[in-house]
């Protein structure tokens, strides 16, 4: 016996067939109404390509909030990008946006805002308010970069760049990586920045973006407790910190060797951590560093005479500065190299990280470095 | 004998109907002239007749070409296919004397390939079975005849390995063939669709091919082939939907180099499929899935564009269906014309007059490119089709409605049979033998 397909149903009566034809319109009808404000074309959209956000100083309305829009063009040279810039102050972040969509003609859309800038008046005060806007904002991308302009973000927006092909492409190709990899910019997404305000054991920090003639510079980095600035570290302080939090390769370090500067481009680096705990409140962080690389700057005949002697120069210097930056970082109670986080992981106790807070105003450094001359950086 | 004939073809001039004379016999011959070959008729039955070189009616008898008749019920039909109806001494005989017109030794045509044989199916059956057999010469292989069409009166022949074969499967067909109820039956494609319950059906659940060699290679899986007189296209059953998707080639290519171009082609499909509906989506819903970069440029490009994403993607498919639709109607002269005039319009003119963007015209192309990658003509109209219910899912619902109108055409696929057997397998070997879930079997 063999079971074919269902029987063809007969053709439905007219009543039937009214029916679902009534049904079917509905659905449609239910259906047409679920579109709402979705279907907004892409030429009738106007993209926010960079916000920032400052203080204004009225108190009545204490936000600045600054958007640059990308005018679309088809063809995209060099210099030849088209923005436009719109300011408003408010008393939300939220409220001033909605005001300023009244101002253009198209929907704003935040989609490709993949810079999003705090003023550093803001920044020092408090950054808190915005980040959470940010971050509840549906159509901003989590992963957008964050930073802090100075003097404010507006004037960092209202800055065009010559070699810009579309309007803010500087400021993602420097934070993205993807063109220019300098291990003075240390970029960070708004993703990393929200867990690092609310996760115990590790402290935001935020790059500082100034103006230049031509651009922005990037080559500071702000470090915040949960909430505004506590330092400020200077670009060699951001490069270090950048090798021991990331082990950033393709950096420098520095000595000097009868007076002369001897530069070594690292091509490999490895930073071991361990937190100790001694007792209440008294613990030490071993920082052990191995550092090699070939050199980029330096006497002739370095390699074969002194290499030793430099060496123990690199190590000395790279042990003093690893711990005059620790102790900066230490003094200005923040702990944006996560070392927090890594005792809470890494010891087993319910109030791992009471005494984490209790231990760290006063812990220990012990750093010990590596350094390793690989070759004099040329063909001989 | 001729009396009757005459009476049953009354007014057809065709039908020959003769009374000759030797010395020793009086015959009857009839036949219709229209249908057979008559240097066939005179050099077997009138030359024989007149020179008495053996009595006739011994030449009857023992030359298997004649075949005792002896229900006058089936005289018509025998005339109608071609057969010489011959009367001697009360005794009737039927000789085939058929003149078929037919395609000589067509190349393949719908399905080239490069390397693979270049001979299709012929027109003739008995051609046909010929290449067949020759490429599968194992005493296994079975035909079954049958007879389809109510005026057409097609001959439609089944073939297939007796011993590899699913038995359901067979019986299945079997049954299919026997309760088509047609008038006339002129198409291959006709019997696939007279052979599914379901007249609605979006995928083919056959394979219609010219190929022998991918018969042969059914075969010797367990397919079952149906033929008929008159296509050069032959029916493949049952088969799983990756088989609509693999040229001949495939099978004669090195191993590197057909795992590319297959996986090339489920690109292709996949494309085919969803770049019209993903182009509503993202355009028109989350434009944010584009680089920054790529956002403004179409942004631009499409500033002058007054109508809607979807009216614009509906411009260009109308225009590009009716271009492939124009070029296969076409006589081949005029053809090349049609889409020389027709790719001008859609390449330049259309996104210069402002009424697309350029990214659309580059959608369009690759969509249809695509869908020419699809080997299997059925399918790549089934393809074609396909497409419209995702862009609309794409215009109220954006990505999401394209990603589950994917999602709900795979799962349509998964329910599918082809003739009982699961149709949208895409790893395990069909084994009839262990039949398993969602298999019909014999009980």
């Amino acid at each position: 016996m063999i079971r074919l397909d269902a029987p063809r149903r007969p053709s439905l009566p007219l009543r039937a067939f009214s029916r679902r034809l009534a049904a079917l319109l509905l659905a449609a009808a239910l259906l047409l109404q679920a579109t709402g404000c979705g279907f907004i074309d892409i030429d009738k959209r106007f993209f926010v390509v960079a916000l920032s956000v400052d203080k204004s100083g009225n108190d009545k309305k204490p936000y600045r909030i600054t958007i640059r829009l990308s005018i679309p063009n088809s063809k995209t040279e060099p210099g030849m990008e088209k923005s436009q810039i719109e300011t408003i102050d408010a008393k939300e972040i939220s409220e001033g946006l909605r005001i300023l969509k009244s101002r253009v003609d198209k929907e704003i859309d935040l989609g490709h805002c993949k810079v999003l800038l705090l003023g550093e008046q803001l920044a020092r005060d408090d950054i808190s308010d915005a980040v959470e806007w940010m971050m509840r904002r549906r159509d901003i991308q989590s992963s957008a970069f964050v930073a802090v302009g100075q003097p404010d973000g507006r004037r960092i927006l209202e800055q065009m760049p010559l070699s810009e092909r579309y309007s803010g492409n500087t400021l993602f190709l420097t934070f993205g990586g993807d063109a220019t990899k300098s291990s003075f910019i240390r970029p960070i997404k708004l993703f990393d920045l929200f867990r690092r305000i609310n996760e115990h054991g590790m402290d935001p920090y935020l790059p500082i973006v100034s103006l230049t003639k031509n651009g922005y510079e990037v080559d500071r980095l702000a470090l915040l407790d949960k909430t505004r600035i506590r330092a400020v570290l200077g670009p060699d302080e951001t490069q270090l910190f950048n090798q021991l939090d990331q082990q950033y390769i393709n950096s420098t370090i520095k000595t000097s060797f009868e007076d002369r500067t001897v530069m070594l481009a690292v091509m490999d680096l490895t930073v071991r951590e361990k937190i100790r705990r001694a007792g209440a409140g008294q613990g030490t962080l071993d920082l052990s560093i191995h550092a090699g690389g070939t050199l980029e700057e330096g006497p002739n005949d370095i390699l074969h005479r002194h290499a030793a002697v430099v060496e123990a120069s690199f190590e000395r210097d790279l042990a003093a500065k690893t711990e005059a930056l620790l102790r900066k970082i230490q003094r200005s109670g923040v702990d944006p190299l996560q070392f927090g986080l890594r005792f809470r992981a890494t010891h087993r106790s319910k109030q791992a990280f009471e005494e984490w807070q209790e231990m760290y105003p006063t812990l220990k450094f012990q750093v010990r470095t590596d350094v390793d001359i690989q070759g004099a950086g040329r063909i001989k | 004998m001729l009396q009757a004939i005459r009476e049953r073809f009354a007014s057809a001039t065709d039908v020959k109907t003769h009374r000759i004379t030797n010395s020793r016999f009086i015959a009857e011959v009839a036949f219709i002239a229209t249908l057979v070959d008559e240097s066939k008729v005179s050099d077997m039955v009138l030359v024989p007749f007149a020179k008495e070189e053996v009595p006739f009616d011994e030449l009857l008898r023992r030359n298997p070409n004649f075949q005792p008749l002896d229900d006058p019920a089936r005289w018509t039909d025998s005339l109608l296919r071609g057969f010489v109806l011959v009367k001697l001494n009360s005794a009737i005989y039927k000789m085939d004397a058929a003149r078929i017109i037919r395609n000589s030794t067509p190349e393949t045509t719908v399905e080239s390939t490069i390397e693979g044989p270049q001979i299709a199916l012929s027109e003739d059956l008995m051609d046909s079975i010929n290449m067949i057999r020759s490429r599968y010469a194992s005493p296994d292989l079975l035909e079954e005849e049958f007879t389809v069409g109510s005026l057409s009166k097609t001959r439609v022949v089944m073939l297939y390995d007796q011993v590899r074969v699913d038995p359901a499967v067979l019986e299945i067909v079997r049954l299919k063939l026997r309760s088509i109820q047609t008038d006339v039956l002129s198409a291959s494609g006709q019997l696939a669709k007279f052979m599914n319950d379901n007249r609605k059906r979006l995928f083919p659940v056959e394979m219609v091919t010219e190929r022998s060699d991918r018969l042969s290679v059914g075969l010797s899986k367990g397919k079952i082939i149906v033929m008929m007189q008159g296509s050069m296209f032959a029916l493949l059953l049952p088969i799983v939907f990756t088989d609509l998707m693999s040229a001949t080639e495939d099978r004669y290519e090195s191993f590197w180099t057909s795992l590319l171009l297959l996986s090339l082609r489920f690109i292709a499909l996949l494309m085919t499929t969803t770049l019209p509906a993903l182009y509503i989506a993202v355009i028109s819903y989350n434009p944010e899935l584009f680089r920054a970069q790529l956002a403004f440029s179409i942004a631009g490009s499409r500033a002058s564009v007054p109508y809607p994403s979807f009216i614009e993607v509906f411009i260009m498919l109308f225009m590009i269906e009716m271009l492939v639709e124009a070029s296969v109607r076409l006589p081949k002269y005029i053809g090349s014309t049609a889409t020389t005039v027709g790719g001008l319009i859609l390449g330049q003119a259309a996104q210069q007059a402002g009424l697309v963007s350029s990214i659309m015209i580059i959608v369009t192309s690759v969509m249809a490119i695509s869908n020419f990658v699809i080997p299997v003509y059925s399918l790549s109209l089934s393809v074609r089709f396909i497409k419209y219910p995702l862009i609309a899912l794409a215009i109220f619902f954006g990505l999401p409605g394209v990603a589950g109108g994917v999602f709900a055409g795979l799962i349509y696929l998964c329910s599918q049979r082809s003739f009982g057997k699961p149709y949208f397998r895409l790893r395990l070997p069909i084994d009839w033998r262990h039949a398993d879930i969602g298999e019909v079997k014999a009980e």
